[in-house]
């Protein structure tokens, strides 16, 4: 085990009724890294991320995170940890503001408790403040627009500013690492090429973070991953960089019959 | 300065047809005045431009409008002083207030419709009404206690229920206040359908509540004494309120609300979150209910029913979730309006079923809905 | 001895008729993911309608002249139609707007319909707020066997219950409407799918669930022989009851569920001393203690209704 593997998972098994979902998984991620994770749909890589996030326990296996083992924490404290997602299919908080949203991705870094909000509420006023400003900051690192809109109720929203907003509010954590469940997904083209843009900036200006992400387009995968994961009805099929599992047969059979992403694109 | 002599007018007015409609004693007065505030608010609501400025006079006035209303409210009992029962039913329509407010955090703030207040209100008057006639506890000690008796009680109901999905936890509180009643009918030490007898009028030093107050050579019946205090205790958990919202607090309720996994997934403890409502609403509850028990100096089961909660349920549906000056228009609205139309009295509970389903149906989050957190 | 044999049999006879109430919650919870909370008013409906009618024989001398056997036919058939389509009718205008709604709201609002029948009752019917009384339509007659003395009309109402719960087992189990109801409550997308339709459906799943209430009704009615307007709520509740003791959704469950309240009810009341007033507390709490550490009841998850 080494010391800047900041995840891993050893022969991670989670069964439903019958179904292996995760099958015996071995992953890990370097401090830093981005790492993609494909496979067709229903491959197991969300029920990956909720097992890592500990919405589900697994059946067999372990999950180190920072090398201590997280399994059976509840889902909060496995975040405050220091881990952060954004769901597939969105799961903002849709009847209050998209600043509200990315303030309350600030929860766990943020101190006040109930004393505090009934008898010295000056600091929270204080804490709030600062995690607006913040937050809008956020906001505007993705589209000034995103920053002017930020009292619209996140259900108002476009889709694809919904999906920035559940990054932005992923980020406001400041997290050691980050998962990004299909950020592209519903997005055309050209957005696709933002986001991917947005993301090298985040990377850029937190050398220590780390992703996983999710994709379909593999065009976002070739350009954005440092290794990319490979999963098929719920077992790690390849592992390697972009060029070399592009090329692995197994990896090639799985996607066939699938609607193949054309690489070039 | 005509634009604020305008608006002080306007709020005049107002008052007038406040103050008329709960002195005023036959059908039609009362109706021509309930229409008249009724056609004041549509025409305020519809004419775009009489909208917009009152919009702008509140924002601008802000402080002399309110303090204006705060002097009509601390007024309002010595204009009344000859009206001693609607001094009472204004009391009355505060601790229905004081239950919504706090109900307010649990099912506008979380979505947790909980059906239990009856019990919570009974638990802060029977908790406070024992100690004060076996111990003679004075009522200033037992206010707070009778809120904490209450506070544990919802916590121990909100504990167990957290792995419970919110849909059956709704149905646990209902059943919950069914047994509270049954018991407090049931039970020796309770005082069984009697209830119990005899509590102590407060006192503030050689003053007490169960006499009237002496003011300027005006003689202001004793129910003004409850009145005060309970403006004073609304005012409070009005301020407890903002302060909740505008809080990490507040905030974590709002995404349980919405979607309860990815509110664990940024952090929150939602079971933590969920028992700081139920212990919240709860303390409150039982605050109101030590209130309301040295008021009347007599409780019984028959105050502490399901109907109860049904009732607080209705201000909150009606008045607005998550919106603390609609709660307190809906508990204003839900108890003064039936106490002057006596004639109904018999139909209050049919026609809260009605407003609910009305209601319901087409205005789901009530009159006045929840606002935008606005940060500057 | 004997004594407890009684019990038992009082304890039967009671919980066949919370049986009939349960079974409309599970049936209702397992087509529609919804909590009826009015169905237990709707049973009182029944019992009312079935004075009601009892009333207008009465009331047009027809009392005399027609057997008495004939009445009591006549008022359960009246009240099968009449609770029947009045169930239904309440499912259409106050359930149905809200199907697309979150289960709480759908909750608040039977239960406000629930408030809006029970004060309807009292304020609408004569004397309404005072208990009613039951007319004797079942054969008062007891018969013995050894030591025990039965009543008849207990018996009776036990064979009904049971009949009646037979009835719609197999309706449930072998007609092609009972199939489509069984389809809806696995999922009612794919039902539709395939040419079901649902709403048509629903609705006749609200008939019988309201039948075999506002039979309840007739039942709970004549073994009482006192009836108030308020015997929904408490009803309803221990319905509901047993429901989630055996597992909300599993028809089975409703009827163990009925069998273990209606035993700890009699029971409690016949040989805890002081017990008798108590014995609502009881059923309650054991609810509470279901939905908190074991929602899915006695025979299981929330399944659709098994065969």
């Amino acid at each position: 085990m080494e010391n800047d593997h900041i995840l891993i998972t050893e022969d991670l098994t989670i069964n439903f009724g019958g179904l292996r979902a995760v099958d015996g998984v071995d992953f890990y991620i370097k401090k830093g890294e981005v790492v993609g994770l494909i496979g067709p749909n229903g491959s197991g890589k969300t029920t990956f991320f909720n097992l890592i996030t500990g919405i589900y326990k697994p059946d067999q296996g372990r999950i180190l995170f920072e090398g201590e083992n997280t399994i059976g924490e509840k889902p909060y404290k496995i975040t405050r940890r220091g881990i952060a997602r954004t769901f597939q299919n969105g799961r903002l908080f849709a009847d209050i503001s998209a600043l509200d949203n990315v303030i309350i991705g600030m929860y766990t870094k943020q101190k006040t408790n109930l004393l505090d909000t009934i008898f010295r509420y000056r600091r929270v006023k204080t804490e709030l403040r600062e995690g607006a400003k913040r937050a809008m900051e956020l906001l505007a690192f993705f589209s000034k627009e995103l920053k002017d809109n930020c009292l619209k109720l996140v259900a108002d929203l476009p889709h694809t500013d919904r999906k920035r907003v559940e990054i932005c509010r992923a980020l406001a954590s400041n997290p050691k690492l980050l998962l990004l469940d299909e950020p592209t997904g519903g997005m055309s083209p050209e957005e696709t090429e933002e986001l991917m843009q947005d993301i090298r900036k985040i990377k850029e200006q937190n050398k220590n973070i780390t992703i996983i992400i999710i994709e379909h387009d593999m065009s976002v995968i070739e350009r954005v991953a440092d290794r990319v994961y490979v999963f098929n009805y719920g077992k790690k099929i390849a592992d390697g960089p972009f060029s070399v599992i592009s090329k692995d047969t197994k990896v090639i059979e799985a996607y066939l019959g699938e609607e193949t992403e054309d690489v070039e694109t | 300065m005509f634009e604020i002599v305008l608006f002080i007018a306007v709020e005049t007015l107002f008052f007038v047809f406040i103050y008329l409609f709960l002195i005023l004693e036959k059908i039609y007065s009362i109706l021509g005045i309930l229409g008249g505030i009724i056609l004041l608010s549509i025409l305020i609501n519809k004419i775009d431009k009489l909208n917009s400025f009152l919009k702008k006079c509140f924002s601008e006035y802000k402080t002399p409008v309110i303090l204006y209303g705060i002097i009509f409210i601390i007024a309002l009992p010595i204009l009344l002083r000859n009206y001693p029962y609607q001094i009472f039913i204004l009391f009355n329509a505060g601790l229905f207030a004081l239950l919504a407010l706090g109900l307010n955090w649990q099912i506008g703030s979380t979505n947790i419709v909980n059906f239990a207040t009856g019990a919570s209100f009974a638990t802060g008057a029977y908790t406070s009404a024992l100690l004060a006639i076996n111990m003679g506890w004075s009522f200033w000690i037992l206010l707070p206690i009778g809120g904490l008796a209450a506070a544990g009680i919802g916590f121990i109901l909100g504990l167990p229920c957290m792995k419970t999905k919110t849909y059956y936890l709704s149905l646990v509180t209902i059943a919950f206040t069914l047994i509270v009643y049954l018991l407090l009918n049931n039970l020796s030490w309770t005082g069984g359908p009697d209830g119990i007898a005899d509590i102590p009028f407060p006192k503030i030093g050689n003053h007490s509540f169960g006499s009237p107050i002496r003011l300027f050579g005006w003689e202001i019946p004793f129910q003004a004494n409850f009145y005060y205090l309970t403006v004073f205790l609304i005012a409070l958990t009005f301020i407890v309120d903002r302060r909740l919202r505008y809080s990490r607090i507040g905030l974590a309720w709002n995404a349980i609300r919405n979607d309860e996994i990815a509110a664990e997934c940024q952090g929150i403890d939602v079971t933590y979150s969920k028992v700081l409502s139920f212990s919240l609403n709860f303390f409150f509850d039982g605050i109101a209910g030590t209130l309301f028990a040295f008021c009347m100096s007599h409780i019984s089961p028959e105050s502490f029913t399901f109907n109860v909660s049904v009732t607080v349920v209705t201000i909150v549906i009606v008045g607005g979730m998550d919106n603390a000056v609609g709660v307190l228009f809906g508990a204003l609205l839900m108890t003064l309006i039936p106490e002057k139309f006596q004639v109904f009295q018999n139909y209050r509970m049919l026609i809260f079923g009605f407003v609910i389903l009305i209601m319901l149906r087409l205005r789901p989050k009530g009159l006045f809905p929840q606002t935008v957190r606005k940060y500057d | 001895m004997t004594q407890f044999i009684e019990q038992i049999m009082f304890a039967l006879m009671l919980s066949s008729t919370y049986a009939l109430i349960s079974v409309g919650f599970t049936l209702f919870f397992g087509a529609i993911n919804i909590v009826h909370f009015s169905h237990g008013d709707v049973a009182m409906l029944g019992a009312f309608s079935g004075i009601i009618i009892y009333g207008l024989f009465g009331f047009t001398g027809l009392i005399g002249n027609v057997p008495s056997w004939l009445v009591t036919i006549i008022i359960f058939l009246a009240t099968f139609i009449l609770i029947g389509f009045l169930g239904t009718f309440f499912e259409r205008t106050v359930i149905k707007p809200f199907r697309k709604s979150p289960l709480l709201m759908v909750l608040v609002t039977t239960i406000a319909l629930g408030i809006v029948i029970r004060e309807s009752v009292r304020l609408f019917y004569p004397q309404g707020s005072n208990p009613q009384v039951f007319p004797k339509i079942l054969p008062q007659m007891n018969f013995e066997a050894g030591n025990l003395i039965f009543r008849f009309d207990h018996l009776l109402i036990f064979l009904i219950s049971i009949l009646l719960i037979s009835f719609m087992f197999l309706f449930i189990n072998r007609t092609k409407t009972g199939l489509a109801i069984r389809a809806i409550s696995q999922d009612i997308e794919a039902a539709n799918l395939m040419g079901i339709n649902s709403d048509i459906i629903i609705a006749i799943t609200f008939f019988i669930g309201s039948i075999l209430a506002g039979l309840a009704g007739i039942l709970i009615g004549s073994y009482q022989t006192v009836v108030r307007f308020d015997i929904g709520l408490m009803g309803g509740i221990k319905g509901f009851s047993a429901a989630v003791v055996g597992g909300l959704g599993n028809f089975y469950g409703a009827i163990v569920g009925s069998l273990v309240l209606g035993f700890i009810e009699s029971l409690t009341s016949a040989y805890i001393p002081g017990g008798a007033p108590y014995k609502d507390v009881f059923a309650f709490i054991i609810v509470i203690f279901f939905l908190v550490f074991k929602p899915s009841g006695i025979l299981g998850r929330m399944a659709p209704i098994k065969i």
